[in-house]
């Protein structure tokens, strides 16, 4: 059977960067009992995936996991208490629920995620010009330089994958695409802002940087359903 | 979430972040006031080096279970840290409670490697404390040494306020408890502590407090005597071991890194010491004797761990893993119980080849037929029989072909160049003998030997006499006689089948200096360390002409240390160690050695060399 577990990742375990959350997971995994699916073969490995990285120093609140276990009609009261009591500081079991039979698998049906920027006082001080800032989310294209996988130096614009922001005090929220078709990386668009904005953040220092927090992700925005949500 | 040292936004600046905050599974945590004696343990090297260290382990895991102490982490940062932690004026920390070492009771260092004094040197920086003991405040954390390099203690005596020679588990317990009494003393003024506790200290068995010594020197720098002074300073300092290792405190609960260390899986210790007595080897003559772990025991401990960790791969250690006794049975429970039970892959340390380890290889590792590695240390039966490797040209072809009968075709070799009375006909041994496993794969029936040819590769190291070891008299080769000496190998080895892995020998030299110095070499790691030295032990940070200037600023030949071959007769600065096994027996050894006469294991023959003295172990076996 397959399960979908939403979780949230904070704190402490901010710094732990993502393979090495895969691989603590499997050790999580391994220390609850729980009767986990091993992949066939030589070399087998059990079967879970993660559907949308965080990067290192991105904190979660809708994080989401999908597992296959060996069994079927597994007990999910059981298998929720099996799994929190083996969770670090910092990773918390949300839910989790059985998977529909057609649903995509997790990473192939993220679309947009909600995130929250939250800027230092030093650099909100340096961005007050509110609205030069809502000017460049208005522009018609953003484009910056992006590496693609290869290596190469492309140009890509950003604008598509902004769906929607608000600026409220220190802090920018804003819900862009997530996922394998357009995905836009929070800091991407933040260096963008900051060119804009004329100013500098090459390295944070202890007063200069600001936060990224991921709250959601969903598979569609109309209807607004979550990964965890299916009719 | 707790408060970290370095600010959040800060640490995300550094690489591998995750080294630094001390969250992991199993880290022990205990609050403020629930403990008096707090303990800075720290392994001078980066953080994936030492979290791979089983030492480390057994000491943390061996000082947390007391309720009144609390030992924390502390590691060499990494260089980008460091600079952070220079440009913001940060004390060096522990991970789990993020405490500047500063305010600890202790700091006690775990040597591994000589190449690792100079970042001990760099903590103490970084912790904002004198190099040198004698320079330390006295609300100064006490800062002492354990481990395989404090065998000598010299070189670094004058940094070091306490060493402790032999097993932790023996009796740290007894110095913790004696610290702890003190500091719960309201007649002791804490500023008068630190000086009591080390004259305590004298009374305590396996602690060498150098202050209480000093060295006076003949006109040639050999060692005229060692002078006594305190009434208490014991003139010999003898080792400590744990007899019974079944009874012994384990680390059952060993913490599980976030970021993956150089060996991520469980560490299951079979035995200490080794009955093998190569005459090369440290470790083989100070661990002695042999004590083993029982099966019953090690199938508890295998168990526990898996559960505790999580770990997918378990892995054996010991000095020498395919003479534990009960290898085959313990392989089987490994195997049915571990292995295919709760998918935990036993991988295997390198083993004597013989057709038990073979079948066992077979067992374990199914299809993927990774590399065989043979360590037969010199390439001719001439010196084999000089090292005392017991181990006939006739075992390693014979092994190799059951090897390639197995399904193996690429074997790894492991020398040593620079060996004691080594001639040019004793190093073209080295390539003759891998000429003749070639030839031993090519006389295997086509059919029936593994496709795609045989790889093999062949590695030298420049030999290092060591404390305590038949050939701690011996003159090294210089760095020119290495060098040749490895040219001439390398022209000799015909290269279409056989891969070479040569290396440069300035850090083997420097070895050989700092493995054999006196307290004069103090001085010129000091030195060094100033001028910039550290990470010695990678080589993209080592700088051999800083050293060659500290040893000329200093005055020291290095060569005195490395080169020159002692007599008999010479005071070494090591001999106040009593390790059990006596000088006399390395004395014997050695002479043994110069006529080529092999010496029987302690398996098959007591040869008397001392190690009875601790009324345990092998030693005792089968002679009541």
């Amino acid at each position: 059977m397959k399960i979908r577990i939403k979780f949230k990742k904070n704190g402490l375990m901010q710094f732990i960067g993502h393979l090495d959350f895969m691989r603590a997971w499997q050790k999580f995994f391994r220390q609850s009992g729980i009767p986990i699916a091993y992949s066939e073969g030589f070399n087998p490995h059990q079967v879970f995936s993660i559907a949308a990285p965080l990067a290192v120093g991105t904190t979660g609140d809708g994080e989401y996991l999908d597992l296959k276990l060996s069994v079927q009609d597994y007990d999910m009261d059981l298998f929720k208490q099996q799994v929190a009591s083996v969770l670090p500081e910092g990773v918390e079991l949300v839910d989790a629920i059985v998977l529909p039979e057609k649903a995509k698998a997790g990473m192939a049906a993220c679309y947009a995620a909600d995130y929250q920027l939250t800027l230092s006082d030093e650099l909100k001080a340096r961005m007050s010009d509110e609205r030069k800032m809502n000017e460049f989310f208005s522009q018609e294209s953003i484009v910056v330089k992006k590496k693609n996988k290869k290596g190469k130096i492309n140009d890509f614009d950003l604008s598509p994958g902004i769906f929607s922001y608000q600026l409220q005090g220190q802090t920018i929220l804003c819900r862009l695409a997530t996922g394998s078709s357009l995905n836009i990386k929070p800091e991407l668009l933040m260096g963008a802002l900051f060119e804009y904005m004329g100013i500098e953040v090459e390295k944070f220092t202890d007063t200069i940087y600001y936060l990224i927090h991921r709250y959601e992700i969903y598979q569609s925005l109309e209807p607004q359903r979550t990964l965890i949500e299916f009719d | 979430m707790k408060k970290l040292s370095v600010p959040p936004q800060l640490l995300l600046s550094v690489e591998k972040p995750a080294q630094y905050i001390g969250n992991e599974i199993n880290a022990v945590h205990k609050e403020n006031g629930t403990f008096s004696t707090h303990f800075a343990l720290c392994f001078p090297d980066l953080y994936e080096i030492g979290m791979s260290h089983l030492g480390l382990s057994i000491l943390y895991n061996l000082m947390n279970a007391r309720n009144d102490v609390y030992c924390e982490r502390v590691f060499s940062p990494m260089q980008d840290m460091e600079k952070l932690l220079e440009d913001y004026e940060i004390p060096l920390f522990s991970l789990e409670s993020q405490t500047p070492v500063q305010t600890f009771d202790f700091l006690g260092f775990t040597l591994q490697y000589e190449m690792s004094y100079t970042n001990m040197l760099n903590i103490l920086k970084l912790s904002k404390l004198a190099l040198r003991s004698a320079q330390r405040d006295v609300t100064d954390p006490i800062v002492c040494a354990g481990g395989p390099c404090v065998y000598n203690p010299e070189p670094i005596a004058p940094f070091v306020d306490f060493f402790y020679l032999g097993e932790a588990e023996a009796a740290l317990p007894q110095i913790l408890d004696l610290y702890e009494t003190m500091k719960n003393d309201p007649s002791i003024d804490p500023k008068e502590r630190k000086a009591l506790f080390l004259e305590r200290l004298l009374d305590v068995d396996g602690v060498y407090v150098p202050q209480f010594y000093d060295v006076s020197y003949h006109e040639d720098g050999t060692i005229k005597e060692r002078h006594l002074l305190h009434e208490k300073a014991k003139p010999t300092i003898k080792k400590q071991l744990v007899v019974d290792l079944d009874t012994m405190p384990y680390a059952s609960k060993p913490i599980v890194p976030y970021l993956q260390p150089v060996h991520d899986r469980i560490v299951l210790e079979l035995f200490r010491g080794c009955s093998r007595g190569c005459r090369f080897c440290q470790a083989g003559f100070v661990y002695r004797p042999v004590r083993e772990k029982s099966l019953d025991t090690l199938k508890e401990q295998a168990s526990e761990l898996s559960t505790q960790t999580g770990h997918d791969e378990i892995s054996l250690i010991s000095l020498s893993t395919s003479d534990y006794k009960e290898l085959s049975p313990l392989c089987d429970f490994l195997i049915d119980d571990i292995s295919k039970e709760k998918k935990v892959n036993l991988s295997l340390p390198s083993l004597r080849i013989d057709s038990f380890s073979l079948e066992l290889m077979n067992k374990v590792q199914d299809v993927r037929k990774s590399s065989l590695t043979f360590a037969p240390e010199a390439g001719s039966q001439r010196m084999r029989d000089v090292i005392n490797k017991g181990i006939s040209e006739e075992n390693i072809l014979h092994g190799s072909k059951e090897a390639f009968l197995g399904g193996w075709n690429r074997v790894k070799l492991y020398f040593m160049l620079g060996l004691p009375s080594e001639t040019e006909e004793d190093i073209l041994a080295i390539s003759k003998l891998a000429d003749d496993i070639v030839r031993t794969y090519y006389s295997i029936d086509k059919e029936q030997r593994p496709k795609g040819g045989v790889q093999l590769i062949v590695s030298t190291s420049f030999f290092i006499p060591k404390p305590f070891t038949p050939f701690q008299w011996v003159g090294q080769d210089t760095y020119e006689t290495f060098m040749e000496k490895q040219a001439l190998l390398n022209k000799a080895i015909n290269k279409k089948r056989i891969k070479y892995n040569s290396h440069d020998a300035k850090l083997s030299m420097l070895e050989g200096v700092m493995a054999r110095g006196d307290r004069k070499v103090a001085d010129v790691i000091e030195e060094a360390f100033l001028s910039g030295a550290s990470f010695d032990a990678w080589s993209e940070h080592f700088n051999f002409e800083r050293w060659q200037e500290a040893f000329a600023k200093c005055g020291v030949d290095p060569a005195f240390y490395a080169n020159r071959h002692r007599s008999f007769d010479e005071i070494l600065p090591w001999d106040f160690i009593d390790i059990g096994v006596t000088r006399r027996f390395l004395e014997k050894e050695y002479l043994r050695s110069m006529e080529q006469v092999v010496t029987p294991n302690c398996m098959d023959k007591c040869m008397a060399c001392g190690a009875t003295c601790f009324n345990g172990g092998i030693c005792y076996e089968d002679k009541n």
